[in-house]
């Protein structure tokens, strides 16, 4: 599978029987279809949240191909304080996200205590990964 | 179960036999409505009329069948796998369904256990080919070995198995292939009906030329070939369709008689029903080999006349409706309680013959309930046999997710990509594009060594 933005091959990383691909260079996530649900376990991340932004940021993003079935992937943007635009295939291979962006909805997105060892799984698995909200908890202790 | 194989077999054979005489009065047929002349042929005082034109198509309907059949029986399965674009693994690429298949084949008392392919698609499916029991594969797709559970799994294959074990498989192909040969032929038939002039050449020829008598009778000929070309075709499929369907049901009971556990096959169907898929490049004449029709999934008021699967929902019902019991002569029974007709289309004879099958495997298994049952039966007979099977309870079940993940590294296994185990836990799968000597572990940042293409 090649990376949608470089186009190098990515490589898919496994961690406590959660698997996700990344690019080497660019250090964006696919999670194929299903993955996120398995990555949040039994926990209620409302796809509502995950549509909840407006459309309207994702204008500016240009479009990537999905690295599956190379249609051209579809935007959406979550609710939150700092709303992210992420990629998903329009034939439902899975979802793209840009460096930090994985990290930051699921911070935003949830509470409670499932989705906090979700974060602390990413934490894990990137841990040099920096996203806005993290920047912000670093300058404001 | 012997018994039933040689019944089976005997049905068959008259089956292809009357298949193949339809072939061949469609090929004589249509010969001899493209060229009605005939020779007259003096045999001691009388004059028969040897109508050339029939026999060379004849022969023609039965070189059209005989080429393709040799084709497939030669290939045995690897024509049929190749067609389904499934690849054949090993034991290791996926321990589990190794195990399954062999423990199934050692109940159906297969003389070896089939060889195992993969088919790579996300679809719930998974059907048998082969030309006989040595010389047999096992197909499932890549959604099924991650969507199922160990039972369900075992439900499925033995399904697979008894059809392997009932010589279903190289029957359904011979008369697929038949089915397909006649359809074949009577479509070039009106082909050329409606672009020859039969019947219509007058112009240039005198319509007393030839004697009287003989006009009439070819006229009627005419009449009958035209008829035998337009039924001949559905004849066909209805027959295909109704042996393929009975033999649905048989496999449903090799199923739960080779795994002593109905429910396996029972869940593992509703599994594959709610879950069609969409398996792609699915041909006609493939769909009634899989344990679903993969073409008819996801449609429900189907006609059951023209269905080569019985519905879904009535194979579960038989299966759930065994009561515990494990035995052909169980299937027999609940059959006929869900489907009252059901007596009608499993005969006396067969029933009759399952009963020895039934008494020697509740012999060997009586003390046991049948969910132990469904574990020990092959394992316990595999360590009499030799064959190393390890215990169902020293391998505990796997987790949805677990199944998803072997799948997918069996997937990646068979597409070259290498694996690296970080000591941090991580576990980095790299593709074979991939062409850095080396790799940063994305956790720790430990640097890896990227092994060599295997």
């Amino acid at each position: 599978m090649e990376c949608p933005v470089c186009k190098e091959p990515m490589l898919v990383i496994e961690y406590e029987g959660i698997e996700l691909d990344l690019c080497d260079a660019c250090h964006g996530v696919w999670l194929d279809e299903g993955e996120l649900e398995l990555l949040l376990g039994d926990h209620e991340m409302t796809h509502g949240f995950l549509t909840a932004g407006n459309p309207a940021a994702a204008k500016k993003e240009e479009s990537r191909p999905c690295p599956i079935c190379d249609a051209v992937m579809g935007k959406a943007v979550t609710g939150g304080k700092t709303p992210v635009v992420y990629d998903y295939c329009p034939h439902e291979h899975g979802l793209w996200f840009d460096r930090g962006e994985l990290l930051s909805i699921l911070e935003q997105g949830s509470s409670d205590g499932a989705a906090a060892a979700v974060v602390q799984w990413l934490r894990h698995v990137f841990p040099d990964s920096s996203t806005p909200q993290t920047k912000q908890e670093t300058l404001n202790p | 179960m012997f018994e039933l194989i040689r019944q089976n077999k005997r049905r068959s054979l008259l089956l292809m036999g009357f298949m193949l005489l339809l072939l061949l009065g469609v090929g004589f047929a249509i010969g001899f409505a493209v060229v009605p002349a005939s020779e007259p042929l003096d045999m001691g005082g009388a004059t028969l009329y040897l109508p050339w034109g029939g026999l060379l198509g004849m022969g023609v309907a039965f070189l059209v069948w005989g080429v393709q059949a040799l084709a497939a029986y030669s290939s045995g399965d690897r024509l049929l796998m190749a067609a389904a674009g499934a690849k054949k693994i090993q034991k290791q690429d996926h321990p589990r369904l190794f195990n399954v298949v062999e423990e199934m084949s050692i109940a159906a008392q297969l003389p070896k256990p089939p060889k195992v392919y993969i088919i790579e698609d996300m679809s719930l499916n998974a059907f048998a080919a082969g030309r006989d029991p040595n010389h047999a594969a096992v197909a499932v797709t890549a959604g099924l070995l991650s969507k199922l559970n160990r039972d369900q799994l075992q439900g499925v294959v033995a399904h697979e198995i008894a059809h392997i074990a009932n010589r279903d498989v190289l029957f359904m192909t011979m008369a697929g292939i038949m089915v397909g040969s006649i359809i074949m032929l009577t479509e070039v038939f009106f082909r050329v009906m409606w672009y020859s002039n039969i019947g219509a050449s007058r112009r240039y020829r005198s319509r007393r030329s030839s004697r009287d008598g003989e006009g009439a009778a070819k006229l009627i000929l005419l009449v009958v070939a035209l008829i035998l070309a337009i039924v001949a075709p559905l004849l066909a499929q209805l027959l295909y369709f109704a042996c393929s369907r009975q033999r649905e049901y048989l496999a449903d009971a090799g199923g739960a008689v080779y795994t002593r556990y109905p429910e396996g096959l029972a869940s593992a169907l509703e599994t594959i029903s709610g879950n069609p898929g969409d398996k792609k490049s699915v041909s006609k004449a493939m769909a009634p080999m899989y344990i679903v029709n993969p073409l008819e999934a996801g449609q429900r008021a189907i006609s059951s006349l023209t269905s080569t699967h019985p519905p879904i929902e009535e194979r579960v019902r038989i299966l759930r409706s065994m009561g515990g019991g494990g035995s052909f002569a169980d299937y027999a029974a609940a059959w006929n309680k869900v489907d009252g007709a059901g007596a009608a289309r499993i005969p006396a004879s067969a029933l009759a013959q399952t009963a020895p099958v039934a008494a020697r495997a509740a012999n060997a298994q009586e003390p046991m309930a049948a969910i132990t049952a469904a574990a020990a039966a092959p394992v316990g007979q595999a360590s009499k046999t030799g064959v190393p099977t390890p215990s169902r309870r020293a391998t505990p079940e796997a987790t949805p997710r677990q199944r998803q993940r072997d799948t997918g590294d069996l997937l990646r296994r068979m597409n070259k990509f290498r694996f690296i185990n970080c000591d941090c836990g991580i576990r980095i799968k790299l593709p074979p594009e991939y062409a850095k000597p080396k790799v940063k572990c994305v956790r720790c940042g430990k640097i890896h060594e990227v092994p060599r293409q295997p």
